[in-house]
């Protein structure tokens, strides 16, 4: 029995499996330590690491991830796929990992195979949810330029949420905070990092906050055209699990 | 009054926030007949010091309970109008509640919703206040802020008024990301009926300006532009320490425009050819279709009936036909009547038109031939492309690769397809899509009578801009 553990990072686990993967064979299971707090390692120790980069595409400063026959596409696709916590996401990473080494770069035209499929569809779902918190993730005021959101994703969209906030709001500090997996990301106006963060830990909003509130509300019920009035299709948009961290309330 | 207000608008006043809630829920109700909300196609990086950005790909940040996306603060500057468009709730006729904004109100709104992420940017159109040209300086005044005391980089999308002077024009299109002139009726006739103090002229003429600057400003199709010329707007602004040797942009965004449906007695063929030549000669990235909802009582437009959201459904989906799928207007209604079919989208109407034209072999068939199957889109054809590279496609694989099979199977052909299903005479054809096909698709056809609740005060509020 070969069982290989890692510390419950992309990149861990990718540098606990290329020795498997140069000489073409998997291992028989993959045990993940620190079960609890998901890829936290790697915000401790380093906080702007590897794993981190694939997702901006910056490969050429991970060694680890230079390995003929997989390319750039393939990693992305692993990382959003690891990114779901679906359960044995390691050993299905690992199986399309060595048949992208087989297939000598060509591996996600192989759409019809289930160890393609399989990563696909677990990648597409990360980047549908990720693209989804880019428009429903509300920032509240909670102090002089700094802001906090909160979010309760099925996915761990954090660490690509995070690097899009970035750039778009650089001039303010702001917090994103993951209830689900109580963690947070956070950023200082120089670099972000994730932390730990009791889901129970929620900020009072600052003194202008409310009026923000209000008068975003009274948009959203004046734009509505009552004449083609479509609760379901609303619905449909946003689903329900999103409402509880929106500031306007769907469903009137 | 309205003169009052105009003098008002024009000082820097600003209102407590209570005022402008009030402000906001009529100018927002006012603007939401006004179709579009896309925040695509532009990319803005922004630059240190700056606020936000803009995506490609356009982001929603709601669905108001209509069901449409919320992607920008959509709102007219005010309603107050010197126009009396016999189709428009805020024509200079009808009684109804009046506001307008300050430059610097709209500007911090704009702010404020910006920095909670709960917008892509601003939609800025107006009524017409004084004339034309003091309209537009208004709007740029707001924009001016946004971009330079504001550092604002993400998405702003102006309506260009017709009748401006073409030097405004011009600057507003330097600090937009998207330019409009909504064309609203498909004709001149209808224009002469409907919006007397409307003409032809007065909106292709802009409509070429900006066409002929896009050309000027930015490079042609296909070029790569070799410098970045990224969050231009706010080195205007900036103290000229590091301005890199670029030209300004000019609507990166590109232009649209918005045609009523059903207010006017053209059929769906006449308005897409309408369509196709926006495309084609005045190089818009969209036309938007709105179907008409009555809300003034005038005897030159048709009665009360609920609003043609089928119809304007089906040209949406013929639209796409034309942007993105290689169809034209010629193609999709030959052989038949100039109006869309209600029962079937327009790709299946074309196929039932064409027998000759299928099966496709999925092995064989070039990509624009795959993208003329039914129930083949964009990103099915490019998986079938990219994966028959790697191997013969059977049935059994395509439903694998995510092709929906409900429709194609009756025009596509590969090993392991039921030859009985294929080359069906149009008549049993008609039958067979009929059964997988729901009767109405979205976005719902509703009467007023479905609505819960109706009541004519509710139509009548709808007029006022009161929800």
């Amino acid at each position: 029995m070969q069982i290989i553990r890692y510390d419950g990072s992309f990149y861990g686990l990718i540098s606990a499996l290329v020795p498997f993967l140069k000489q073409r064979r998997l291992p028989d299971a993959v045990e993940r330590e620190n079960q609890q707090q998901p890829l936290l390692a790697i915000a401790e120790t380093e906080p702007q690491t590897d794993a981190i980069s694939v997702a901006s595409g910056n490969l050429h400063d991970a060694e680890l991830f230079r390995i003929p026959g997989i390319s750039r596409e393939t990693w992305q696709n692993a990382w959003y796929a690891f990114l779901s916590e679906e359960k044995n996401i390691e050993l299905r990473l690992a199986r399309y990992l060595l048949l992208a080494l087989e297939k000598r770069g060509s591996v996600d035209a192989y759409q019809a195979d289930e160890r393609v499929r399989s990563i696909h569809r677990l990648a597409r779902q990360v980047g549908v949810e990720r693209h989804r918190f880019m428009g429903l993730l509300r920032f509240r005021s909670i102090g002089s330029n700094l802001y906090y959101a909160s979010i309760n994703s099925d996915t761990f969209v954090l660490p690509l949420l995070a690097p899009f906030f970035v750039r778009r709001f650089a001039g303010q500090q702001w917090i994103i905070h993951d209830r689900r997996r109580e963690v947070a990301a956070v950023y200082n106006l120089k670099t972000w990092t994730i932390i730990e963060r009791k889901s129970a830990d929620i900020p009072p909003d600052a003194s202008e906050e409310s009026a923000a509130q209000h008068l975003w509300q009274c948009f959203f019920d004046s734009i509505a055209v009552r004449e083609r009035l479509n609760l379901a299709l609303q619905q449909k948009c946003i689903p329900k699990k999103y409402w509880h961290d929106l500031i306007e309330k769907p469903g009137r | 009054m309205a003169n009052e207000i105009v003098e008002k608008v024009t000082d820097h006043g600003h209102g407590s926030w209570v005022a402008v809630a009030d402000k906001l829920r009529i100018l927002a109700g006012a603007a939401r007949y006004d179709v579009s909300c896309a925040s695509s196609g532009s990319s803005r990086n922004s630059p240190a010091g700056s606020l936000g950005n803009v995506v490609p790909s356009g982001i929603c940040h709601s669905w108001a309970a209509d069901g449409r996306c919320i992607s920008l603060l959509k709102v007219l500057f005010t309603n107050f109008c010197v126009y009396d468009c016999a189709y428009c709730m805020n024509r200079r006729s009808n009684d109804i509640e009046r506001a307008a904004f300050s430059p610097s109100e709209l500007a911090d709104l704009t702010i404020s919703f910006y920095r909670r992420n709960y917008i892509e940017g601003l939609f800025l159109s107006s009524g017409i206040i004084k004339n034309p040209d003091y309209t537009m300086e208004l709007l740029i005044r707001c924009v001016k802020l946004l971009r330079e005391n504001h550092g604002f980089a993400g998405y702003i999308h102006l309506k260009a008024i017709p009748g401006a002077d073409p030097d405004l024009i011009l600057q507003a299109g330097k600090l937009a990301d998207r330019l409009s002139v909504n064309l609203e009726l498909p004709s001149q006739q209808s224009l002469n009926l409907l919006a007397p103090d409307k003409s032809k002229v007065s909106i292709f003429g802009p409509m070429k300006r900006i066409r002929d600057w896009s050309l000027e400003y930015n490079p042609p199709a296909g070029k790569q532009r070799l410098v970045s010329y990224s969050g231009i707007t706010a080195l205007t602004s900036a103290p000229a320490r590091h301005q890199p040797a670029t030209r300004p942009v000019f609507v990166p965004g590109g232009q649209s425009t918005q045609l009523i449906i059903g207010a006017s007695p053209e059929d769906d063929r006449q308005i897409l050819t309408l369509s196709e030549s926006l495309y084609k000669k005045m190089q818009l990235k969209r036309v938007y279709y709105s179907a008409y909802i009555p809300l003034n009582h005038d005897s030159r437009l048709p009665d009360i009936q609920p609003p043609p959201l089928l119809r304007e459904h089906r040209l949406y989906q013929a639209d796409w036909l034309l942007r993105f799928y290689r169809f034209s207007v010629d193609e999709l209604f030959e052989n038949g009547p100039p109006l869309l079919d209600n029962d079937f989208d327009p790709k299946i109407m074309w196929a039932m038109r064409h027998p000759e034209f299928f099966p496709v072999d999925v092995n064989r068939a070039d990509f624009e031939s795959l993208l003329r199957v039914p129930g083949l889109g964009m990103i099915s054809a490019r998986r079938i492309v990219q994966a028959r590279r790697v191997g013969r496609l059977s049935i059994e694989d395509l439903a694998k690769l995510g092709v929906v099979m409900k429709r194609a199977r009756y025009f596509l052909e590969a090993p392991g397809s039921d030859s009985g299903t294929l080359g069906l005479d149009p008549v049993r054809l008609r039958q067979r899509l009929l059964a997988v096909e729901p009767p109405v698709l979205k976005p719902k056809q509703l009467t007023f009578e479905d609505m819960t609740g109706f009541q004519p005060e509710i139509f009548k509020d709808a007029v006022m801009g009161q929800f």
